[in-house]
């Protein structure tokens, strides 16, 4: 990879959408506000200028639709890449997303049906609620749907490519705290793999596994552990669907100590599958009960209470001790 | 208009087809040839015979109840059969007689959600600048649900070559549609989406098409998605073995009195586009087609399950 200048989060999608829209006449985006207005989050600036109204599309505020018709139109030569304006809105088109985009491939025919669904989560700047959901754990229950949640600029563009350039829906969720984060990206050509965890930081004494929003936290809580001496190796999974179990198994060979963190609530979450995952087939490597460290039950109700709601460093921070000491 | 004679013969002996199609389902599952539930359509073949006989093989299209469409369009019998019985040769995957080559790109039993998938397609076709028209029946029940309203604003605000089609057929399960919508005409509704929208005899094979055939034009020409209802009735349960609670023997045998085959063949007789004699002969090899594709189908090789898993697993692993 040839060093380029850092860019934000925001700017690294960007940047891929614009680079595979020039690659691939098919690729097509639309969505609420993505046109003149550039995105919620202005993610789509300038896109509807370089490409026209036929090729940007501001839609109503319509999100069956948006989904749905994503389905038709991709069995049919096209590759949308479709807007969800939060992931808190995925509610509103239930269905189409969990029924339809992530089954229809092998329920009708093989046909393939490359869409990639963007929607922005969690939690930032206390708005909470609908404006703040992480919505994976639903996600990865439903069959046929990958799902992308990238840390980095550089992990923003290249995995939006690779979603871009294949032929599954995938969810592409893009945290909100995150759009302002600078970073190295690839050039036009750099693709990120599907399933291929990074490690963010080595260690000896214990595995944090994590992604999206909540790497940056078991960073800061790895950083305050090593001045007390805990090593710990932090694991950043990159996509959910397909899961790079392996990494996993691999850092605990290691650690035999595992936090499992994110931001999702704790109940049916990522996070419990990813511990039988260990249960089934890593046991012998662990010296310690797994942990993890999640939302708490309840509705994020944002504003001051979005940090009581949402795990932070400190609760990382004990439950590593409390894996690593006992 | 002018319709063809030979326009007509196809489209009466499509309405046989449709109709023996839709009977032999009944036997097959009845008699234990296949289980699970079953949705039959007899008395609503008019208008997707008519819309069937109106579209280019490389249309699109999706049916309401019935495989009535699907038929019209051309697809084979034998696939339908296949696909109901879980054999080999089905139509495609797990949905009998959804054959892609056709315009079927599937359909959903959560109703209407299928709708937006449709257009889709109909957006994809206008960005491709291809030609293809997409069709898109629906009941009058499914007309109340959310995604058809979500989706055919944007088939109106993007001018897409699409037609809606609801065949109101007075029944939603048991409930009946003026009990369910307060206004006196569903393809009132069009007004609102600001595409032309019109109310046909539904049970009228050549008012159908009269119906059908503009709008279909209409579209193909990237003139925009039209709205028609077409009024007819459901003469069996909402599934085999509905004890249909919610309307009276009386009113289904007055309902039988216009069956659309019955009345299709007597004005054909009455036009002078065949003797009674030649429909009788047309109704006997029909019959006899579809006898053969469901013999057929019976004895090709039942699916290998282990290699549908195989398949399902591998794709869920890519």
């Amino acid at each position: 990879m040839q060093a380029r200048k850092d860019i934000t989060y925001r700017w690294a999608i960007n940047h891929a959408l614009a680079e595979e829209m020039r690659l691939d006449p098919m690729v097509v985006l639309w969505g609420e506000d993505i046109g003149i207005h550039g995105g919620n989050f202005g993610v789509t600036r300038g896109l509807v200028e370089e490409f026209g109204e036929e090729r940007v599309r501001d839609t109503p505020i319509s999100e069956i639709a948006i989904v749905g018709t994503s389905v038709g139109a991709a069995m049919t030569g096209l590759r949308p890449v479709v807007e969800i304006m939060f992931a808190g809105f995925i509610g509103c088109c239930f269905d189409a997303l969990f029924m339809k985009l992530g089954t229809w491939r092998q329920v009708h025919g093989n046909i393939p049906v490359p869409v990639v669904v963007r929607a922005p989560m969690g939690g930032a700047g206390g708005a909470g609620l609908e404006h703040a959901y992480c919505p994976e754990a639903l996600l990865i229950h439903s069959p046929g749907l990958k799902v992308l949640v990238p840390s980095t600029p550089y992990d923003a563009k290249g995995l939006l490519k690779t979603a871009i350039r294949g032929e599954d829906p995938c969810v592409y969720l893009e945290h909100i705290a995150l759009y302002t984060k600078r970073g190295p990206v690839g050039d036009a050509d750099t693709l990120v793999p599907f399933g291929k965890a990074e490690v963010r930081r080595e260690g000896k004494d214990a595995t944090i596994v994590t992604y999206s929003a909540m790497v940056y936290k078991a960073m800061e809580a790895a950083e305050r552990l090593a001045q007390e001496g805990i090593e710990c190796e932090v694991i950043d999974l990159r996509t959910l669907v397909p899961l790079d179990e392996e990494a996993i198994y691999q850092s605990l060979k290691k650690t035999g100590r595992l936090v499992v963190v994110h931001e999702d609530m704790e109940r049916g979450g990522v996070a419990g599958e990813i511990m039988a995952k260990v249960m089934e087939n890593a046991f012998d490597y662990l010296d310690a009960p797994v942990k993890r460290v999640a939302a708490l039950n309840v509705p994020n109700l944002g504003g001051p209470m979005e940090s009581v709601c949402l795990p932070q460093a400190e609760n990382i921070v004990a439950a590593v001790k409390s894996v690593v000491r006992g | 208009m002018e319709i063809a004679k030979e326009k007509l013969l196809e489209m009466y002996r499509k309405l046989l087809l449709a109709r023996y199609v839709d009977d032999k389902l009944y036997e097959l599952n009845t008699t234990g040839a296949f289980t699970g539930w079953l949705h039959l359509g007899a008395g609503q073949e008019a208008m997707p015979v008519a819309v069937g006989s109106i579209l280019r093989k490389d249309d699109y299209v999706k049916p309401s109840r019935a495989m009535h469409v699907i038929v019209a369009k051309g697809a084979p019998v034998l696939g339908i059969f296949a696909g109901m019985m879980g054999r080999s040769e089905g139509g495609s995957g797990h949905h009998g007689g959804f054959n892609p080559e056709y315009g079927l790109l599937g359909a959903s039993t959560s109703l209407g959600e299928d709708i937006p998938i449709y257009v889709g397609a109909a957006l994809s076709m206008k960005i491709q600048k291809k030609d293809r028209v997409t069709a898109c029946f629906f009941g009058d029940g499914t007309s109340n649900r959310g995604p058809v309203h979500e989706a055919m604003n944007f088939a109106a605000i993007w001018k897409l070559p699409i037609v809606f089609i609801c065949e109101n057929n007075q029944y939603a399960i048991s409930m009946r549609w003026d009990r369910a919508i307060a206004a006196s005409s569903i393809a009132d509704r069009a007004v609102g989406y600001g595409m032309p929208g019109m109310e046909v005899d539904g049970n009228d094979v050549i008012a159908c098409y009269e119906a059908a055939y503009p709008a279909i034009e209409r579209a193909r020409a990237g003139d925009g998605p039209s709205f028609i209802e077409a009024k007819t009735y459901r003469l069996r349960g909402h599934w085999e073995g509905d004890p249909e609670t919610y309307r009276s023997k009386d009113e289904v045998a007055e309902a039988r009195k216009r069956d659309p085959v019955v009345g299709f063949r007597e004005q054909l007789v009455r036009m002078g586009v065949l003797t009674a004699e030649e429909a009788g002969r047309v109704a006997a090899e029909t019959k006899a087609e579809v006898e053969q594709a469901a013999e057929q189908a019976q004895k090709l090789p039942v699916q290998d399950l282990e290699a549908v898993k195989r398949q399902l697993l591998g794709a869920a692993s890519a």
